[in-house]
């Protein structure tokens, strides 16, 4: 069954940005170890600054709706520059699929099982990281991005109320006190690492149904529930840990090791590191899905599903080559990585957002439209059922392989073993 | 067919996956030495550790029933070592079981070890990913193998005793106990002095008790005093809330035991122009009567504002006394360096490096108010309602 | 372009597809042969036909052939032909025999003359409602097979069928897997046109569609599809109805068969047709906008599309009043939990994360397990099995000897086996917990044994990361299931349409049908409605507004 052959509703895919940003709550240590009591407020400048940047990343999809960034890359840049830029994307899509997938290893290696070896924990994963990838698709992946929201939140707001008790508000004090260097450092990780990595989505958003008011409340929204999440996360940390906050490579997990209920109900952590696993399988399955997709499209396969194992054995590879030890990633984490990131995060889509305002490609959905009203109308209104109210209705894909994955969905819905819904039902009627 | 062959053949692969991955943490429950309580001493050699575990023992239930033989709840395993990890290892060669730290409920230092630094053994047991931070930090008055190897009666286990002594305690006041995190915290913060509780093992009627005999008072890891349960008792009623705790009046009409039901502490700090600190407390405290003896022919009210007063110069004395061994110990147990460098962090960096020195200037201004007000089921003491008649 | 589109659809498509359908075309013509060879017609001559059904049925004692004489001098042979056993003998002589035998009759003269007055037959003489001219001899011993009585005339090329079905069947008695403590207690009876009455009696609406059709070579079983026209998604319909026609089978005998024949996913532990035994139970169904499978000699009807939440919903959950209600559901999630992962979990934390035990607990477990020959592993494997036998046991056998089974199994062995040291009292523990509240989801109970064992074995491998990790493939599986094109995790998986999956909101809040089924004629009842003890105007309205839509709830 094709995942992409139902659009995936705008709610839906706002809990799942949120969801992978919440998975990030476990890597705080980067940027706390740098700004100990003040990480709090590099969470809040940090969403300051994301703000534009969903901003960008909403018109540029809303610019080109019926494109995914690689589409939009080689509009933009032609083919060849564009293919160059698609290319580094999709090494920066593995990179990021293997650093994660090695954070997990570790997390995992550190809390719970300390003797197995790291192999087996990233090789067990990344399977049925890969069986997800093969049995679902977009629509699978978005749909335990609320449930695990949720869970989150509530495990989130759980502890919060079991470690009261333990918390001392005045372990914030004093505020500012550190070179504004630290902040300007720190910030920059947290919207390199957790936020901005949300620029992954851009691969899927023309399977997304925006709804009326366009992609930019999905995006912010999407960050501001992951941020609000890291904020209470952190805000947590400190007030339990004091400053031995920075002595930890894992602090929340610290905290949570803290927490007791009653005398005996008191080592309760292996729940968190459960969610925690959840919520990093949410976002390992994520990445490796992008991954996959952008390397589809990159290579021209027909069929993601071939690039599956060939990728995960890859990422499980180099995710082992890439650092020596945990020490090292931590140090890259705080020094090379914000300064690499950006470039993939910030500044090319926001190059790529002036170059085709410049262009005047911004506006080339109308003509396109009309292109296809020709070829094929109904189609269009069959994809977007909202196509005729929101002002970013989608129209036909322009890659051959998107047209091929709609069109084989298109079938799959004729045939009714694919998710029967009425609009398939009405495309059905019109072109027959 | 082909296809049929290969998902056969990877749902093998897998499955002989998890079969090959059952080796590397699994470690049977019949096969762990539970450890509940570590005690750390110094040994006879100089710059050797005398290290002893309390090894909970399991016996099966389904037996035990039948076997009138009541054997120890716990055994004592000792080793030596120059490092805290050394004399772990050197425990497991000699040890049919696997040595389990992750329950341990206490490590408790002996006084010698305490007063040479604690830091190195913190550190080994820090570093252990089995440790966990709530361990409680504990000194011995003697030696720590007497306080393990006492025979306690209701928790048969001294160490789970010792657990649920000290949980009693932080029912009263938490600032005198010290689990592991506040005590790394503490040595962090470098300016405030880490407290812990002192035990000690005494004998009474051929009963074995531990008891509680007072704090001990660090300067970073280095135990530089022992503060007695009078001046334990002035230090945590300047560090904040406590609910609980007994305050004996003795007065030439007659005795009173007054009983702590609430007291709160404001702590303020104050920073003179040319560099003097000011340490303002503010004590309010809540009593109410325990016992009465005496007082005979006295009106109750008389008596009560008698004693409210006697009460209040007994706390002030109480507070007074604690703060001055913690200046003549140089170890701020307080906080102050660490609530100045919170408040005034530019002062603070002026301050830092001469923190042991300032810290013995400060000035204390104390202001305490007691409010006697209940007086328990009776009004009047048995003594007075004779007086009276 | 359009064309061309289609063109790469089929391209695009799968060659299972494909040579369905073309099994599909060579089937057609392949009837129409047959007529010609082996489906003679009627003939004039009673014998002739008499001979033929003999051969056709063979010698068999119950396939009566009433021979007489019609007319007042008795002329003209006649013949009523009928499987003794499958009719009403009341039938038979009253409606049928005496009216045509105290009537006037002549042989016919032509072809057309027998034609007219086997007309008159059905038109004037016979008393019954239910009749149908014959033409076929194959028709005829099909007719007398399912139950009517078929009269033949002497020179009358037709004949005619008279229902009589009267057998014995079983009447509508309380379902033994559904049993409720409020709600009505009625359930189906393997008969079918029982069944589809008590679907009739359940919704009145007109748009009430059962379509049937024979399934079934050798056992011709009547299966009938319901659904309610304009809310039943008519793709989910029409894919039902696809799925069933392709069907090429030789029997039928319950409803499971037809299940294993159309389900999703034949491979998964979950099962994606549902079933109930209870009309109240399929009437609500159909009326979120199912389609039910009512098959002839089963008591069980099915349900398509079956959703993951669906099995945790009972018929009383409706019946009882919402807070009671949603704490039994969440109790039931809660179990489900418990039964899953319960000796996983056990399993893991003894042998893999003893520090997570609280302290004083472990020194009870561990001299509990001290002494046991077995790991964790083992003894657990040990208890489920013998378990999962009891439990077979108890079930197959006549219930008194069951019930004895059961005790003399679970109080004497278990509690041998602890006081015998061979199995740890915690384990026993856990593993009764687990299968204890397996049995508060029957309609999971299968996958959840089968669930049980995976994450045990992911437990001894891999302690509690394997647990998660078996967490997460369950999730995986389940985002990944679809039934009839429906999601089959919908109602926990998406951000909208809660209202009746973790929790059951008052009847009068659920203003909507689940949208994860209906897609057509949402509105259950127009406005949110809370229940208003003063008499007012627009309450009544409300009333009967819901009415008017057909709310069987």
């Amino acid at each position: 069954m094709k995942p992409e052959s139902k659009k995936v509703h705008g709610l839906d895919f706002m809990f799942a940005v949120a969801c992978y940003i919440q998975s990030s709550s476990l890597l705080s240590s980067f940027f706390v170890s740098i700004t100990r009591q003040d990480s709090w407020i590099i969470v809040l400048f940090a969403l300051i600054i994301c703000c534009p940047l969903a901003w960008i990343y909403a018109r540029l999809v809303e610019s080109f709706p019926t494109k995914n960034l690689f589409g939009i890359l080689q509009t933009v840049y032609g083919k060849y520059l564009g293919g160059f830029f698609c290319g580094l994307y999709v090494l920066f899509f593995f990179i990021l699929t293997s650093l994660n997938l090695i954070d997990l290893s570790e997390f995992v290696k550190s809390t719970i099982m300390p003797q197995t070896p790291l192999v087996v924990l990233s090789f067990t994963f990344l399977l049925t990281s890969a069986w997800a990838v093969f049995v679902g698709g977009l629509r699978q992946m978005v749909k335990y991005g609320f449930l695990m929201t949720m869970i989150c939140l509530l495990i989130v707001i759980a502890t919060i109320l079991l470690s009261l008790n333990l918390m001392d508000f005045e372990n914030f004090l004093p505020v500012m006190d550190l070179k504004p260097k630290k902040y300007i450092q720190a910030t920059n990780i947290v919207v390199t690492i957790p936020f901005a990595e949300i620029i992954i989505f851009l691969m899927t958003t023309n399977h997304v149904q925006s709804g009326k008011r366009g992609f930019f409340p999905i995006i912010l929204g999407g960050i501001a529930i992951g941020c609000i999440t890291i904020l209470l996360v952190i805000m947590r940390d400190i007030t339990v840990l004091g400053n031995a906050i920075s002595l930890f490579s894992l602090p929340s997990f610290e905290t949570l090791r803290m927490v007791s209920v009653t005398q005996t109900l008191s080592r309760m952590e292996i729940v968190f590191a459960f969610i925690l696993i959840a919520l990093l399988f949410f976002k390992v399955t994520w990445l490796y899905y992008v991954t996959v997709i952008s390397a589809k499209q990159f290579l021209r396969f027909q069929d993601h599903r071939r690039l599956i194992l060939l990728i995960g054995a890859s990422a499980i590879t180099s995710s082992f080559i890439l650092y020596p030890n945990f020490l090292v990633h931590n140090e890259s984490g705080q020094k090379i990585i914000p300064l690499v990131w950006p470039i993939f995060e910030i500044i090319l889509p926001l190059v790529t957002l002036i170059i085709a305002k410049f262009r005047g490609m911004t506006r080339k959905r109308q003509t396109g439209s009309e292109n296809q009203n020709s070829s094929s109308a109904s189609k269009s209104a069959a994809a977007s059922p909202s196509g005729s109210q929101s002002p970013s209705g989608t129209g036909k894909p322009s890659l051959p392989t998107d047209s091929k994955e709609q069109s084989g969905s298109k079938f799959q819905s004729n045939a009714g073993t694919s998710s029967g819904t009425g609009q398939h039902g009405d495309l059905r009627s019109q072109s027959v | 067919m082909k296809r049929k062959l290969k998902t056969v053949f990877a749902m093998l692969l897998c499955s002989t996956l998890l079969c090959m991955t059952g080796c590397w943490d699994n470690k049977e429950l019949d096969s762990l030495s539970i450890v509940t309580g570590i005690g750390i001493d110094t040994g006879k050699e100089p710059g050797n550790l005398d290290l002893s575990f309390q090894i909970a023992s399991v016996q099966n239930g389904s037996k035990k029933e039948g076997g009138g033989g009541e054997a120890a709840p716990y055994l004592i395993r000792e080793s030596k070592g120059r490092f805290v990890l050394g004399g772990i290892d050197a425990l497991r060669y000699g040890n049919s079981r696997q040595l389990f730290l992750q329950h341990n409920q206490v490590i408790i230092f002996g006084s010698d070890v305490a007063k040479s630094g604690v830091k190195p053994y913190l550190d080994s047991f820090m570093r252990n990913t089995e440790t966990r931070m709530e361990v409680w930090v504990l000194v011995a008055k003697n030696d720590a193998r007497s306080i393990l190897s006492t025979k306690t009666e209701q928790d048969k286990i001294s160490s789970v005793a010792l657990t649920r002594m000290i949980m009693n305690e932080r029912a009263i006041s938490p600032y005198s106990s010290t689990n592991m995190l506040q005590f790394t915290s503490h040595l962090v913060d470098r300016s405030t002095a880490p407290v812990t509780l002192v035990v000690e093992r005494r004998e009474e009627d051929g009963l074995q008790i531990l008891n509680f005999s007072g704090m001990a008072v660090f300067k970073d890891d280095v135990m530089v005093g022992m503060m007695d349960m009078y001046q334990m008792q002035g230090y945590i009623l300047s560090m904040g809330e406590v609910n609980g705790g007994s305050l004996e009046i003795v007065t030439d009409l007659g005795n009173a035991d007054l009983k702590i039901t609430k007291s709160s502490c404001k702590q303020e700090i104050v920073l003179g122009d040319q560099g003097n600190i000011t340490f303002k407390l503010k004590v309010n405290t809540v009593l109410a009567v325990g016992a009465l003896q005496n007082f005979r022919g006295m009106d109750i009210n008389k008596v009560i504002s008698l004693v409210n007063g006697k009460a209040k110069e007994a706390l002030e004395t109480k507070i007074k006394a604690c703060f001055a061994e913690s200046q003549r110990l140089q170890s701020d147990i307080y906080g102050i360096g660490a609530h100045i460098h919170k408040h005034h962090p530019k002062e603070w960096k002026t301050m830092e490096s001469a923190w042991a020195s300032i810290y013995p200037k400060i000035r204390l201004e104390l202001e305490v108010e007691t409010n006697l007000g209940s007086s328990g089921k009776i009004s009047e003491s048995l003594n007075m309602r004779e007086g009276h008649e | 372009m359009i064309w061309d589109l289609l063109g790469r659809k089929i391209g695009f498509y799968s060659h299972r597809q494909s040579s369905g359908t073309q099994q599909k075309n060579e089937k057609k013509p392949e009837p129409e042969k047959k007529k010609d060879s082996r489906d003679p017609e009627i003939m004039d001559r009673l014998e002739e036909n008499l001979t033929y059904i003999e051969n056709l049925l063979g010698k068999s004692g119950d396939i009566k052939m009433h021979r007489f004489r019609l007319g007042k001098n008795r002329e003209c042979p006649a013949a009523l032909l009928f499987v003794d056993g499958l009719i009403n003998q009341k039938v038979i002589s009253d409606e049928i025999l005496y009216p045509i035998l105290s009537m006037d009759y002549t042989v016919p003269s032509s072809r057309q003359d027998g034609r007219q007055r086997i007309d008159q037959l059905q038109e004037k003489v016979l008393c019954s409602g239910d009749t149908q001219i014959l033409t076929k001899l194959s028709q005829v011993a099909a007719g007398i097979l399912s139950g009517d009585a078929v009269l033949l005339v002497e020179g009358c090329a037709v004949g005619l069928s008279v229902s009589a079905k009267g057998w014995e069947k079983r009447g509508v008695t309380e379902p033994e897997t559904e049993s409720v403590v409020r709600g009505p207690r009625e359930g189906f009876t393997e008969n079918f046109r029982t069944n589809t009455s008590l679907l009739r009696r359940k919704i009145k609406s007109p748009s009430l569609r059962m379509e049937q059709m024979t399934i079934g070579r050798k056992t011709l079983t009547n299966v009938c599809i319901s659904y309610l026209e304009g809310v039943a998604n008519p793709q989910v319909v029409q894919e039902v109805r696809e799925r069933l026609s392709r069907l090429d089978i030789d029997s039928v005998l319950d409803a499971g068969y037809l299940e294993e024949y159309i389900e999703d996913a034949p491979f998964s532990i979950f099962a994606t047709v549902g079933y109930t035994e209870k009309p109240d139970v399929a009437a609500a169904k159909i009326l979120e906008g199912r389609v039910a499978i009512i098959t002839d000699g089963s008591p069980f009807v099915l349900t398509a599309p079956l959703l993951f939440i669906e099995t945790f919903q009972t018929a009383e959950d409706y019946y009882i009043r919402p807070l009671f209600a949603s704490l039994m559901r969440i109790l039931r999630y809660i179990a489900y939990f418990i039964s899953v992962f319960l000796p996983g979990i056990y399993i893991a934390l003894t042998t893999y994360h003893q520090e997570l035990i609280p302290t004083t607990l472990l020194l009870t477990i561990a001299s509990a397990r001290e002494g046991t020959p077995f790991p964790a592993f083992f003894e657990a494997l040990i208890m489920i099995f013998s378990f999962e036998i009891l439990r077979e046991a108890g079930l197959r056998l006549p219930r008194p000897v069951g019930q004895a089974v059961s005790i003399v199994g679970a109080l004497i062995m278990g509690d041998a086996a602890v006081s015998a040291g061979l199995v740890g009292a915690p384990m026993v523990i856990t593993i009764a917990l687990t299968t204890v509240s397996g049995f508060i989801i029957p309609e999971q109970n299968d996958s959840m044994s089968l669930l049980r064992l995976i994450t045990m074995v992911f437990a001894a491998a891999l302690g509690g990361y394997g647990i998660c990790l078996c967490f997460l493939g369950l999730l995986v599986h389940l985002g990944s299931l679809s039934s009839f094109g429906v999601t089959y995790f919908n109602g926990l998986s998406i951000s909208r349409d809660l209202e009746d999956s973790i929790v059951r909101m008052p009847l009068w809040f659920m203003t909507k049908r689940p949208a994860r089924i209906a897609k057509r004629d949402m509105t259950r009842r127009k406005y949110f409605v809370p229940p208003d003890p003063r008499p007012t105007a627009s309450a009544t309205g409300g009333i009967s507004d819901s009415g008017a839509k057909g709310d069987g709830s």
